[in-house]
């Protein structure tokens, strides 16, 4: 299963060098790549997140802890998963971490084949959440194409409004309003009136 | 269980279902919940629970890990398993990391470690119910779309894909070898139906209708 994912990058951010060089053993033997990193802030300097891949971190780190550090990256904007490890973990730190979006919490000493599930569900999310974002990213590049006026038709076509009441709320001839959106379907390779509908949806989405 | 009932005038906005073996616990629960004018209905044991009908209104559950019988994480499987969606609150006086991981990974609101501050267990609470309010508002749009699909007869149920697809009335005609008219009366009553004001409007109800029944794709489509 993890084989499937032999370009992601697993992350690991630890201040204890035995648990790094044990952790990267651990995932080199099943082919999977592994970077560590001592401090968090060397993770984020070192531009990481740019790969598909997931993190594993250890919640008490010196400097910053792995809760915040959770944190920080969501407002750095930094999707990769989390998998948190700890040593002294409690039942509050294990709800907060999860509540936050982790994808499990392990326990030293745990499981190989516990932490390497977890990885397994994390490039999966990952993966998964790049295609979405992907996908949404080739909508609306080829909707940065648009003319301005392609673009307004568009949106009040997929809004439900007829050429007729486009073409008055434009101030354009209803033949212009037909154009226009006949060139967006072309630009947005939308076939049907029902695929530019989905696409506009999946671009308005934040 | 959970669904009987309805929605009656007399039942309460939101209930709390708490579910404990130890009696003080129960009791101290169901005081807090009630002064704070939370309608709460307490039960020892899951057996208790499955027994009672209750009113089909927002809920949430608070239930101890520990209880003796079935386990809370088991509860929370078999509640799954039966496509029951009630939030859950877990409490505990023994966390362990892997149960709490386990709790939240199968969806759990949070999960308190007694003896928790009040305030802690009032939000969580609060957080359930909302979330159950909006998955029941979610759910009702769906049932009543469902209903109204019903409501198509089968040739307009074949129309329905065609003018989502934005095909005018004359080349759904040729594809169905009928008459314009036929197909604008079709195509009129079928939006009248399912209460859609437009085109893209029928098409995000059929993309709703086939994400939630696929059993129900509309003839001529792949589900």
């Amino acid at each position: 299963m993890l084989d499937e994912y032999s370009s992601a990058i697993v992350h690991i951010i630890d201040d204890d060098e035995s648990v790094r060089s044990a952790l990267q053993r651990l995932f080199r033997s099943v082919g999977i790549q592994a970077r560590s990193y001592d401090a968090a802030q060397k993770f984020i300097a070192e531009k990481g997140a740019e790969v598909p891949g997931c993190i594993v971190l250890d919640v008490r780190l010196p400097g910053i802890g792995g809760l915040e550090f959770q944190e920080q990256l969501a407002d750095f904007g930094i999707n990769l998963p989390i998998i948190m490890i700890t040593g002294h973990g409690d039942v509050p730190m294990t709800v907060r971490a999860m509540k936050a979006g982790a994808v499990d919490f392990l326990s030293k000493p745990f499981r190989d084949q516990d932490l390497l599930d977890a990885v397994a569900s994390a490039l999966a999310r990952d993966r998964a959440r790049r295609a979405s974002d992907a996908e949404a990213e080739v909508l609306r590049e080829r909707f940065r194409l648009l003319s301005p006026r392609e673009q307004e038709v568009m949106m009040l076509a997929t809004a439900g409004l007829m050429n007729k009441q486009i073409a008055g709320r434009l101030g354009l001839s209803e033949v212009t309003v037909k154009i226009h959106r006949r060139a967006a379907m072309l630009k947005m390779e939308a076939e049907t009136l029902a695929e530019l509908v989905r696409m506009a949806d999946k671009i308005g989405r934040p | 269980m959970l669904k009987s009932g309805g929605g009656k005038k007399s039942d309460p906005e939101a209930i709390v279902l708490v579910i404990d073996d130890d009696d003080s616990v129960r009791e101290s629960l169901v005081r807090l919940f009630r002064s704070v004018h939370l309608t709460a209905f307490s039960f020892s044991s899951t057996a208790e629970f499955w027994e009672r009908r209750l009113p089909d209104v927002p809920s949430c559950l608070v239930l101890d890990v520990r209880l003796p019988g079935v386990s809370g994480l088991d509860f929370q499987k078999q509640l799954i398993g039966g496509s029951i969606e009630v939030p859950i609150i877990f409490m505990t006086g023994h966390g362990d990391i892997p149960m709490t991981t386990q709790a939240m990974k199968a969806g759990a609101v949070d999960f308190l470690l007694k003896p928790f501050r009040e305030q802690d267990m009032l939000d969580a609470v609060n957080q359930a119910l909302d979330r159950d309010r909006k998955r029941r508002l979610d759910r009702a749009v769906v049932q009543d779309l469902r209903r109204r699909f019903h409501e198509l007869t089968p040739r307009e149920r074949e129309v329905l894909p065609l003018v989502a697809a934005g095909l005018l009335n004359r080349e759904i005609a040729a594809h169905l070898g009928v008459s314009e008219i036929t197909v604008k009366v079709h195509r009129g009553s079928l939006m009248r139906k399912l209460h859609a004001k437009s085109v893209p409007d029928l098409v995000r109800m059929a993309d709703l209708l086939k994400e939630n029944f696929s059993a129900l794709a509309t003839p001529g489509e792949s589900s």
